[in-house]
């Protein structure tokens, strides 16, 4: 177990997506771990690692880190749940940062509750936001982790006190993506690859069979165009595409859409980890089920097209618009073709 | 083809029935009602994908939940759809212990009761969990841990898995014993026949408490944790809810002028 006192540092796990790019989260959350470690005035990690680590340095130093702590090898084209965890393991006990910031992935979803077993210390999952406070119960420069609670209708606010690391996944898409001002540049500290491959106990037998899942990603939508039950048909579900077409967005649906074949499971807003902060959303015949609503309680502006006039989603709604949602579209579509305009969102 | 019969545990959890939560018209703010409790939906493809390795293979299956004595439900529910045996662990001393110190508190009873082939667990508790509890439990006993498993076959003391991860759905190998963790990715559930549900609440609960599993007070509960809840706010849904009113084409004029006005549309 870590001492308190005896830790400082915020390291931050740069996952790489599908060996050929960063995460997107994880730049996000360098750029919110530079304010954290500012404020704490210690310094930030980055930890890489990856088939080639190296390739993605020059852009994970325009986040700001202190020191980029990276590995190549094959052994980590993929995230390996005995790999990555030993790795980690090894440098958290080398390094004792106070804090370990891990994306809300796959990969960091395995990653986290690892460590957070190996240090004995707490883990707080699906982060919506970071902030370094000083409590006069618990003590100072502490890290307090919200996250939303009871299906998303209460924010919890977390400590994690005494135990080191504080350990946090983060949802991609919540925190904003900045490179840092002019900085000195980061230290590059290269590890060497000594995992034993011999010791693993999971085992690849065959070649992997490739899956294309839906490559939208809906967190980070700007706009998103969705649809529900209301929609009543297949034929004006599709109309969806045509509309965030114009916009610029992104379809997403409610559970009933999937359920009916009308499209792919990966547009469903709705399901647990799944949350989206577009600029506009407009739903078109949804009624606003718990799990959705508060998936998307952050846009920034929520439009609701509903023939029930008393839809949940109502509740929630900066313009409320009572008509049949089909013909709603159909109408909507046809104004915007003959304005000609464009989207300002990016 | 194993010779002996495997045994398998399965964790499940209590937890509020949040789908049965409704939202204050006038305030935005949640209205929880009283002791709605469910098992956790992840849970139940858990047990689920015990019974239904039971059937092809022959096993045991222990339900296994921490809890206040009322946790027994999900006992009674989880032997309703095929779990032969039902494990409560309950302790006044394990009361507020997050996750962590409950992954600790579920291996050192698996522990306690014996060796298990598989141990199966939800992926994460609606009630805000961190999906880490089958982790912990795979870190205590040391065993391997795998999710999002599409098929799998045992033989000869190994599973043979078809899992997904990323892009790829891969094809493992691992000795059993492991834990596994399902969600509704797994499979359906199944519907319990009115005879088992009639016949479970004849099954007989072991109870287990902090006699049985050792450790120290200070290890578990609020103490123990090293998470703390420090404030919890209800979300606040304040919108403008402006009702948009005309004809259709009014409507969508309208829109589209609010939409320019906030810097969506642009010329």
């Amino acid at each position: 177990m870590l001492k308190k006192a005896d830790c400082s540092g915020i390291f931050v796990f740069v996952e790489i997506q599908d060996h050929e790019r960063v995460l997107e989260g994880a730049l996000e959350m360098l750029t919110r771990a530079r304010e954290l470690a500012d404020r704490l005035n210690e310094k930030l990690y980055a930890l890489v690692m990856a088939l080639g680590a190296d390739e993605y340095l020059d852009e994970i130093e325009t986040y700001g880190p202190d020191a980029i702590i990276y590995c190549s090898d094959p052994g980590l084209k993929h995230y390996n749940s005995e790999i990555f965890p030993e790795m980690f393991e090894h440098l958290v006990k080398e390094y004792r940062p106070s804090i370990l910031l891990v994306p809300s992935t796959e990969a960091g979803n395995d990653l986290a509750p690892r460590m957070s077993h190996r240090f004995h210390t707490g883990l707080t999952a699906h982060c919506t936001s970071l902030e370094i406070i000083d409590s006069e119960e618990y003590g100072e420069n502490l890290l307090l982790m919200k996250r939303p609670a009871f299906s998303g209708n209460m924010v919890a606010s977390i400590l994690c006190p005494e135990t080191r690391p504080q350990v946090a996944t983060v949802q991609p898409g919540v925190f904003g993506r900045e490179p840092a001002g002019k900085r000195d540049g980061a230290e590059r500290i290269a590890l060497d690859f000594t995992f034993d491959a011999g010791t693993l106990r999971v085992s690849q037998e065959a070649a992997p069979v490739r899956w294309d899942r839906c490559s939208v990603s809906l967190e980070q939508a700007d706009v998103i165009i969705a649809g529900g039950r209301g929609l009543l048909q297949k034929e004006n579900f599709e109309l969806l595409d045509e509309l965030a077409a114009m916009l610029g967005g992104e379809v997403g649906a409610t559970r009933v859409p999937v359920f009916n074949d009308w499209c792919d499971e990966g547009r469903m807003i709705g399901q647990t980890g799944k949350t989206v902060r577009p600029r506009l959303y407009i739903g078109f015949g949804i009624s606003g089920q718990i799990q959705h609503t508060t998936s998307i309680i952050d846009s920034e502006i929520i439009v609701s097209v509903n023939i029930d006039d008393r839809a949940p989603v109502n509740e929630i709604s900066d313009y409320v618009i009572h008509e049949d949602a089909g013909r709603f579209l159909r109408l909507f579509i046809e104004k915007l073709r003959n304005e000609r305009v464009t989207f300002a969102c990016r | 083809m194993t010779d002996k019969e495997m045994n398998i545990l399965v964790c499940v959890k209590q937890v509020p029935d949040s789908h049965k939560a409704k939202i204050d018209r006038k305030t935005g703010v949640l209205l929880r009602t009283a002791d709605d409790s469910v098992m956790n939906p992840d849970d139940a493809h858990a047990i689920e994908l015990a019974v239904s390795l039971k059937e092809r293979y022959g096993a045991s299956v222990v339900a296994m939940t921490m809890g206040p004595e009322h946790a027994t439900d999900v006992l009674y529910e989880a032997c309703a759809l095929g779990a032969d045996h039902a494990v409560l662990v309950s302790d006044a001393r394990f009361a507020g212990s997050d996750s962590y110190v409950t992954g600790k508190i579920l291996a050192r009873s698996i522990k306690h009761l014996g060796d298990y082939d598989l141990i199966i667990t939800g992926v994460e508790a609606i009630d805000g969990s961190t999906a880490s509890v089958g982790y912990h439990i795979a870190e205590y006993l040391d065993i391997p841990l795998v999710r999002q498993i599409n098929k799998i076959d045992i033989a000869q003391g190994h599973a043979r898995l078809e899992r997904l991860y990323g892009h790829e759905y891969q094809q493992v190998k691992v000795k059993l014993p492991f834990v596994m963790c399902a969600d509704k990715e797994t499979n359906e559930v199944r519907f319990p026949t009115l005879s088992d549900i009639s016949r479970c609440y004849e099954k007989h609960i072991h109870r287990l408490s902090m006699e049985n599993i050792g450790g120290k007070e200070e290890e578990y509960g609020l103490a123990g944790s090293p998470t703390i809840v420090v404030s919890s706010e209800s979300f606040s849904h304040s919108r403008a809810r402006e009702k948009i009113e005309g004809t259709p084409e009014e409507k969508a004029d309208h829109l589209i002028h609010e939409l320019k006005r906030h810097d969506i549309l642009k010329y």
